[in-house]
C-alpha cells in the first residue's frame, strides 16, 4: 500500500468512509466537517491524484433529470483507501482532541 | 437540457467568431491586392477579384449576425457563464459534465439560501477561477498550449 494520504487528500478520503458521494456531496461534507470551502476543481484534481495512487475509485452516473441533464461523478474508496482512511480518521481525531487541550 | 444546449451555443458562437476574424481578414488582403492592381488587371480578373471578395464579405456578415445571435442567446439564458465553458477546458474531457453539474447544485444551494443573484455569481465566479488555478500544472500546460496553437493556426490560415 502507498504512504498514507496527508493535507487535502486524507481530508477528503476521511469523508468516503460511510459510503460513495458525488462531487457536490462530497464539497459540502468538506464545508461541514472542516468548515472551509474547497473549489469543484480542486476536488476533482486531488480526487484523480487519489485515484492515480489507488485509494479510490470512481464512477459516472447516468444522467440526471435537474439541471440540464449532466451526469455525476460518484468517487468511493478502494480496499487501499479504506484501511488509508480508517488511520487519517484516527489521525483527524488525535489532532481535534489535541487542539482542543492546547 | 437547457445547460447543455447553451454550451453548445457558445462554443459555436466562438467558432462563428473565428469564422468572422478569418473571412474579414481574407477579405481585406484581397481588397489591398485589387487596390494595388487595379490599374492593370483584365475585366474578366477583376470581376474574378470582386466575385471572391463578395463572398468573403458575405460569409464574414454571415457569421458575424451568427455570432451576436449565438452569443446574445447564451448571455441571455440563465444558469450557465461563459467562464464556466472556459474553465472546463483545463479539466479532463470526462469530468466536465460533473464538474458543470456541481457548480450548478452549488447555485442551486446558495440561491436556496436566498443570496441574491449578484452574489450567486459573485461565489460561483470565485470558485471557478480557484479551480483554474489549482489545476495541476500538467493539464495547465497542456490546455494553453492547445489553445496557443488554435489561434496560431487560425492567425496563419488568416493570413
Amino acid at each position: 500500500m502507498a504512504n498514507i494520504p496527508t493535507g487535502r487528500k486524507a481530508e477528503l478520503m476521511a469523508l468516503l468512509i460511510n459510503g460513495e458521494l458525488y462531487g457536490f456531496e462530497l464539497a459540502q461534507a468538506y464545508r461541514d466537517r472542516y468548515g472551509k470551502m474547497i473549489p469543484i476543481g480542486t476536488l476533482y484534481t486531488t480526487m484523480r491524484r487519489a485515484e492515480d495512487d489507488g485509494f479510490i475509485s470512481s464512477r459516472i452516473s447516468e444522467e440526471t433529470s435537474d439541471r440540464g441533464g449532466n451526469r455525476r461523478k460518484y468517487f468511493k474508496l478502494t480496499a487501499d483507501g479504506f484501511r488509508a482512511a480508517e488511520a487519517i480518521a484516527v489521525l483527524l481525531a488525535t489532532k481535534k482532541r489535541g487542539a482542543r487541550h492546547a | 437540457m437547457r445547460s447543455i444546449r447553451l454550451r453548445y451555443s457558445v462554443r459555436a458562437a466562438l467558432w462563428f467568431a473565428l469564422g468572422t476574424v478569418m473571412a474579414f481578414s481574407s477579405l481585406s488582403s484581397m481588397l489591398a491586392e485589387y487596390l494595388e492592381q487595379i490599374d492593370t488587371l483584365s475585366t474578366a480578373k477583376r470581376m474574378a477579384m470582386l466575385a471572391s471578395m463578395a463572398f468573403a464579405g458575405g460569409l464574414g456578415l454571415v457569421g458575424a449576425s451568427m455570432f451576436a445571435w449565438v452569443l446574445i442567446r447564451a448571455l441571455l439564458l440563465p444558469g450557465r457563464t461563459i467562464l464556466i465553458d472556459f474553465a472546463l477546458l483545463f479539466f479532463p474531457r470526462e469530468d466536465r459534465g460533473c464538474m458543470e453539474d456541481d457548480w450548478a447544485a452549488t447555485a442551486d444551494e446558495h440561491r436556496a439560501k436566498g443570496h441574491p443573484k449578484l452574489v450567486v455569481i459573485a461565489l460561483i465566479t470565485a470558485n471557478v477561477i480557484l479551480s483554474i488555478m489549482r489545476t495541476t500544472p500538467h493539464d495547465f500546460q497542456k490546455h494553453v498550449l492547445w489553445i496557443m496553437a488554435a489561434l496560431f493556426t487560425a492567425i496563419k490560415f488568416a493570413n
